[in-house]
């Protein structure tokens, strides 16, 4: 009994895992495999992909791209969020629900909403085409996870710590700075990760708030290697393997925060 | 926090995201109610006041009902196929006592995938000709198809990739509601000769059906808004097959410049985004599963 369902799961890992091998195959093989009819499963591996598409004009540039928006979008989601994650942890006041509601309803909402205004907003303001732009457009993205992910994490934290501190004297302030804070520091941690990995994943703001001067790795990858009569299989393969793998890696290092994260706290 | 101290602290703290949901958030969305009142036939800089007249013909036109009719069926199947088989492998993972955490470490990677490159893989993977796929059907002796390409066949093409991509957000929740159940009414039941089927229809279904509320209503509210996949994998086509709300409301924005047609379904995307979340934040506030 036990047997049979470990032989069914093992096939239900290898259905999930399929698309990930098959184009990390296709990102190991030579052109002429690539394109072959039918498709090769079994092929001597070779780094040609890899090596063309480093070299490839853009690439690096849009690694680099999409690197400095996640970054700089993680560390302002962080800095505006995090404080009012602890307020609504701590504290219940007027609007508090309604405050938390607002910041479901950002997650909930497709950028569709909203993409039109702020094209037309960031134009005015000269932030098209801008990291600058791109950054705050991921943060809006972003900043519900990170309220609802620490006020989780700040609820978990007991809650004497603090009130020690403040009869020692301390502000709110300084209680949050350096007793909460620290305490929570794997929260922190965790909710980096994630809204890194959503940046780095977006599209649809990345393709129309910016063009030229900035262009990140999703943008780059659906352009790039689809020509008029041909896609560039190999190559398409060995970019893609590039720009997720380090986002697999990151997945299954917070596995269980990743749940909390997409159920925004509901589930632990 | 001393009532007093309180309420500085507590503005100190939370207006930073106020403002900012403000100006990226709020002001946008009222500017748009205002931007999709108006004609914006010479762009959005020359606008005209027009009233509701880009709401009526909207609604008037059979490609927004058309619209509508694809993002209900992308919807509905994609909702059905994650949630089916995230409940299916979450009660096997559930019976499982050994290796379980390379299980979980493998099952959650597709989240992690850029769905622009989950896409575009499976494009790869669909290629009526060089593709994968079809040749493994044809290994076995089953019938090849057209698949992302084929009229007849693109919706569901699109409904499976997007269902790869996602069937391990409902999987985990399960999973997470599950491993919190209660083991006397199994043991109970055991006793009692309760087949597994059974236990599963009378005594896990009941008792995780909050979970598994929660899991359907965000993983509609994911699919409602899916763009990646369809964007990248058929552009709404062939011919209008797989074109949802979304997609419409972006290619009419920003291929053909009809700017109204986006901000009115921009709008009622959002009033049903609203309707679902309202739904869902009881669910949140409450804390399914955590006992909070």
């Amino acid at each position: 009994m036990a047997a049979a369902k470990h032989i069914v799961m093992v096939v239900i890992c290898l259905v999930t895992l399929f698309p990930i091998l098959w184009i990390l195959a296709q990102s190991l093989k030579g052109y002429f495999d690539t394109i072959a009819i039918p498709p090769k499963i079994v092929f001597t591996p070779v780094l040609d992909n890899f090596v063309q598409v480093l070299e490839r004009r853009g690439f690096l540039q849009a690694l680099t791209d999409s690197l400095l928006v996640a970054a700089g979008s993680s560390l302002l989601g962080l800095t505006l969020g995090t404080p009012c994650g602890y307020a609504l942890a701590r504290v219940r006041f007027r609007g508090s629900e309604s405050v938390g509601f607002l910041l479901l309803i950002t997650r909930m909402v497709s950028p569709i909403v909203i993409i039109i205004p702020l094209n037309r907003l960031f134009a005015v303001m000269g932030l098209i085409d801008s990291h600058i732009g791109l950054i705050v457009a991921h943060t809006f993205i972003n900043i519900g996870i990170v309220v609802w992910m620490m006020r989780a994490y700040f609820r978990d934290i007991p809650e004497s710590l603090e009130a020690a501190a403040r009869i020692d004297g301390w502000s709110t302030v300084g209680a949050f700075w350096r007793i909460a804070l620290p305490s929570a520091a794997p929260g922190l941690a965790a909710t980096t990760i994630f809204c890194f990995l959503f940046s780095w994943n977006e599209f649809m703001f990345a393709l129309t708030l910016t063009s030229r001067s900035v262009r990140t790795s999703p943008v780059f990858i659906a352009g790039e290697f689809v020509g008029y009569l041909a896609v560039e299989w190999g190559l398409l393969s060995a970019a893609g393997m590039l720009i997720v793998l380090p986002m697999l890696i990151f997945v299954v290092a917070i596995q269980r925060n990743l749940i909390r994260g997409l159920t925004m706290g509901a589930v632990k | 926090m001393k009532m007093k101290a309180e309420k500085g602290a507590v503005l100190i703290f939370v207006l930073p995201t106020l403002v900012f949901l403000l100006l990226v958030f709020i002001y946008p969305l009222f500017y748009g109610v205002y931007l999709s009142l108006h004609s914006t036939a010479a762009g959005l800089r020359a606008l005209s006041f027009v009233g509701l007249r880009n709401y009526v013909s909207v609604l008037s036109s059979s490609l927004f009902w058309l619209g509508v009719r694809n993002t209900i069926v992308y919807t509905v199947g994609t909702v059905g196929l994650t949630v089916g088989f995230g409940l299916a492998i979450a009660v096997l993972l559930n019976r499982i006592r050994t290796g379980v955490w390379v299980y979980r470490a493998l099952l959650i990677l597709p989240l992690g995938v850029s769905p622009v490159v989950t896409g575009m893989t499976w494009q790869m993977m669909f290629d009526p000709l060089a593709g994968i796929v079809n040749h493994l059907l044809t290994l076995v002796g089953l019938p090849t198809s057209l698949w992302h390409t084929g009229f007849e066949t693109a919706m569901l093409s699109v409904i499976i990739i997007e269902s790869w991509q996602w069937i391990p957000f409902p999987l985990f929740i399960i999973y997470a509601g599950l491993q919190m159940l209660p083991h006397e009414p199994f043991e109970a039941a055991t006793i009692d000769g309760a087949t597994i089927i059974q236990q599963i229809r009378y005594i896990t279904l009941p008792l995780i059906a909050p979970v598994l509320g929660l899991a359907t209503t965000l993983r509609f509210i994911g699919a409602f808004r899916s763009f990646d996949i369809l964007y990248v994998v058929t552009k709404g086509g062939p011919g209008r097959a797989t074109d949802t709300l979304i997609l419409q409301a972006f290619q009419e924005s920003f291929s053909f410049y009809r700017f109204e047609y986006g901000l009115v379904v921009g709008k009622i995307m959002l009033l049903i985004t609203l309707g679902v979340s309202v739904l869902l934040v009881s669910r949140v506030t409450r804390g399914v599963g955590t006992g909070e």
